[in-house]
């Protein structure tokens, strides 16, 4: 193995390929990293149900193990786990699955000096998106016509949204799902990084047969991965086939074209500049200044928060002193990931409202957030 | 991280706690959304256990509050229901074994559910949904996003009403004639406005009102507790003498809006407090017992729709009157408790995806509400903050008029005179606000009731 190959591999242990998603690669990587001393703790998440994972930060292989497998219902962005890992433990090293919005989160918040990139291990994963827990429950009820409870297993693939019980298995176009208000968060419609370039290893299903992983194999702490875990007895791996590279550039393609029409769809520029004023009044007007889009932003990494310094609960502006601080604030760093809008309690679009400006400015600058440890076009110091 | 459910109210917002507050998405209330509130539920100084003053071990203060519950006749049991069903229970015990009941200071009532908000082409509200229950805010964009029409009564225009009619307090008596019709009403049931919720109960069909209440379990806690004196009843009695020992579980008398009603806790041969926050309350106790803080204690809680949640935690609480108990000879457990709260909800196990059915009668008041005198009114805003007798927001709102009248510059402060005295306060400007109130997040000294009149001439 070497740097840029791509592999299928699956998990040796027969438990860990029933348990954890396409042959239980990753939960295998995880262990392999704590069992060959790569890392001092994992963070992975921890399945309660299809609907609800627990981040976990642990040391403990056997917990690791029982994080397996994957879950789209259950959007947790596990940056700033990984920035508290930091705190504590300056010189330790940490491995983590993650999502592209997770990996583009911990690029910036590395920029940002919170994270240090050579003692963190990135296994990406390769994303379609991920859906809202309670509106996916619903969706179940009324489009599946499925019992939530029952539910065991879910997958995107093909386009289709498939759910499976112990007894049934039923599949739904994304479209049609999207169309009726459910499926993928908003996001991650419009979100056209799918494969996670940016991480050490780039792991998925697509292109790999059943119960296996495709790898891309990106920099040398991946390589360092794979190869731990394959020295140790865990994993197994054999080139990917010519026909797997194909369709997973296939489906690559296909996603980010679904992702471009959504984003025409939401991001319909509004010209005129008194009706774009308007429009971010009357957006923000309902904030309770509960601090939560700042709490979890996986980009903002102020110690001293300048949005919440500056900002006076007695000023009667429309729109706040601690939103368009962070307006400004992420104009170079905003990764649209959603969480913002996610946890807002007053339903305020936030990532859109921060995409607009930031895809703006980004692109005037020419930069992309959290895709490679280039400067930030605001930072006064290279 | 535990799974806990936040004490800013009765919403029963879910949420993880491991150091801090994480989101958990997955709740049906809130889909993890939290209010700033909820954000800060961590942020407050855990209190010691007390005898006299003095700091002792907890044990100490176990044994010194067995023995004044047997010495003191006449003691009274309080908790207004920010504890789990389990520990209400337990409080339960306790007060029967010495002949009493446990008061929670709010009716037992259930009303409509969330699904109703949301479902709803009509809303009448009597709340502040961006301040006084954060989280029932969504559920309101969502009907107004689907057609809905809103119509607030409230003490200044809100945001999301189609039409704002402000409450004048010389006349509150009027919404009496308010024609609720097919209406789904929100309101609040608290100790402090039991007169005016019983109005609109009274005026309204039970499946259309949606009630929320202020306590982390105040539902759970009126569903197990059979006291119905309300919070101004107790003072009343302890003034009498009736009442000569208390024992309040998670229960700050001090939420009134007249201080000066304090002073009749001085006159108790007793004072027992049972609770985690260290406040002017525990300050003032005989004896304080220390339990869980009020998101961590392991159990059973109600929202205001009968959702049955659970509350990942400890059993300080139970513990603590568990150990009272045993120096009457009763033997209870945690375990005991959860078996008899499953038993008395008529459930076999928690799911909080579904709202249990209840058969509760609503026991209607026989005041009538009250107008105030006066033509300017001090009011308090409800909030989570307000009702855990944190400052949050240090500042009044009061109308641009107002300011203009008054001749007030930036920065100055605004001068309040009531018939207890004068205040000076910061204020925010916001054209919401009528010109005769001024509505405040936060008790100030100067006020005697939830509504109380001012006028803004030098004392």
């Amino acid at each position: 193995m070497k740097i840029g190959d791509c592999v299928v591999a699956w998990s040796k242990d027969e438990e860990l390929r029933k348990m954890g998603a396409s042959g239980g690669l990753v939960t295998s990587l995880l262990v392999g990293a704590l069992e060959t001393e790569l890392v001092d703790e994992v963070i992975a998440l921890r399945k309660i149900s299809e609907f609800e994972g627990v981040p976990i930060r642990t040391s403990d292989t056997d917990e690791a193990i029982r994080s397996a497998g994957s879950l789209h219902a259950a959007p947790i962005n596990l940056t700033k786990f990984a920035v508290r890992f930091f705190e504590e433990h300056p010189d330790g090293a940490i491995a983590l699955p993650v999502k592209p919005c997770d990996c583009r989160g911990i690029i910036e918040q590395a920029k940002r000096r919170k994270i240090d990139m050579d003692r963190i291990y990135l296994i990406g994963l390769n994303c379609g998106g991920t859906m809202d827990p309670i509106t996916t429950m619903e969706m179940l009820e009324k489009m599946y016509e499925m019992d939530p409870k029952k539910i065991v297993e879910e997958e995107i693939l093909k386009g289709k949204l498939i759910f499976k019980t112990e007894e049934e298995e039923k599949a739904i176009s994304i479209d049609e799902v999207e169309e009726a208000g459910y499926g993928r968060r908003e996001s991650c419609r419009y979100c056209g990084i799918n494969i996670p370039m940016m991480a050490d290893l780039a792991c998925g299903n697509w292109g790999a047969g059943e119960d296996e992983t495709f790898v891309e194999i990106l920099t040398e702490k991946g390589l360092r991965l794979m190869k731990s875990a394959v020295d140790h007895g865990l994993i197994e791996t054999a080139p990917a086939p010519e026909k797997g590279i194909k369709i997973r550039e296939k489906t690559n393609s296909v996603m980010e074209n679904v992702a471009k029409t959504w984003y025409e769809k939401v991001f319909v520029p509004i010209e005129d500049r008194s009706e774009r004023m308007k429009y971010y009044m009357d957006a923000m007007e309902d904030c309770i200044d509960c601090e939560a889009c700042k709490y979890v932003c996986p980009v903002c990494s102020c110690d001293e928060s300048k949005c919440i310094g500056f900002y006076d609960p007695m000023d009667s502006h429309k729109i706040s002193i601690y939103h368009l601080i962070r307006l400004l604030h992420l104009a170079d760093s905003c990764i649209g990931c959603g969480q913002c809008t996610d946890v807002c309690p007053a339903e305020i679009p936030l990532t859109i409202l921060h995409k607009r400006v930031a895809d703006r400015i980004q692109a005037k600058y020419d930069y992309i957030p959290g895709i490679d440890m280039k400067t930030p076009p605001f930072f006064e110091v290279e | 991280m535990k799974k806990i459910v936040c004490y800013g109210c009765n919403l029963g917002c879910g949420l993880y706690f491991g150091d801090v507050p994480y989101f958990r998405k997955n709740s049906p209330v809130n889909s993890g959304k939290i209010c700033r509130f909820g954000m800060k539920i961590h942020r407050y100084e855990k209190v010691l256990p007390k005898v006299d003053g003095k700091n002792v071990e907890l044990d100490d203060a176990i044994a010194a509050a067995a023995k004044k519950l047997a010495d003191v006749k006449e003691m009274a049991f309080v908790s207004f229901g920010d504890v789990t069903c389990e520990e209400q229970l337990a409080f339960n015990k306790l007060a029967e074994a010495f002949e009493s009941d446990v008061h929670t200071c709010i009716p037992r009532f259930i009303g409509a559910n969330i699904e109703k908000i949301r479902q709803s082409k009509e809303i009448i509200t009597f709340i502040d949904p961006y301040t006084s229950y954060p989280l029932i805010l969504r559920h309101m964009l969502h009907a107004k996003k689907n057609g809905a029409k809103i119509t607030s009564y409230y003490w200044k225009k809100l945001r999301i009403a189609d039409e704002s009619v402000i409450l004048n307090p010389a006349e509150i008596d009027k919404i009496k004639s308010i024609n609720f019709g097919d209406s789904l009403v929100i309101t609040d049931l608290n100790p402090l406005n039991l007169d005016f919720s019983n109005e609109i109960i009274k005026s309204c069909n039970a499946e259309n009102i949606v009630c929320l209440k202020p306590f982390l379990n105040s539902t759970g806690a009126s569903l197990i507790s059979d006291g119905e004196k309300s919070i101004y009843q107790i003072f009343e009695e302890i003034k009498e003498k009736k009442i000569k020992g208390l024992y309040l579980l998670e229960s700050d008398l001090g939420i009134v809006p007249d201080d000066t009603l304090m002073a009749a806790l001085d006159e108790l041969e007793v004072l027992i407090v049972q609770q985690s926050m260290r406040n002017a309350l525990s300050d003032r106790a005989d004896i304080v017992l220390c339990g869980d803080r009020k998101f961590e204690g392991k159990g059973t809680v109600l929202n205001f729709e009968g959702r049955v949640l659970e509350n990942e935690g400890g059993t300080e609480g139970i513990k603590i009157l568990t150990d009272i108990l045993k120096s009457v000879g009763e033997e209870i457990n945690y375990d005991k408790m959860h078996a008899e709260v499953l038993s008395k909800l008529g459930i076999n196990e928690i799911d909080e995806y579904i709202v249990p059915k209840y058969d509760i009668k609503y026991k209607q008041r026989e005041a009538e509400i009250k107008n105030y005198e006066g033509d300017a009114h001090l009011v308090y805003a409800y909030n989570p903050f307000m009702w855990n007798n944190v400052i949050d927001r240090d500042f009044v709102e009061i109308s641009p008029s107002l300011v203009e009248s008054l001749n007030l510059h930036k920065d100055e402060l605004l001068k309040m005179t009531s018939s207890k005295g004068s205040v000076a306060v910061k204020y925010k400007i916001n054209n919401a606000m009528p010109d005769n109130i001024v509505l405040s997040p936060m008790k100030l000294p100067i006020s005697t009731d939830i509504v109380t009149p001012v006028n803004f001439k030098e004392p």
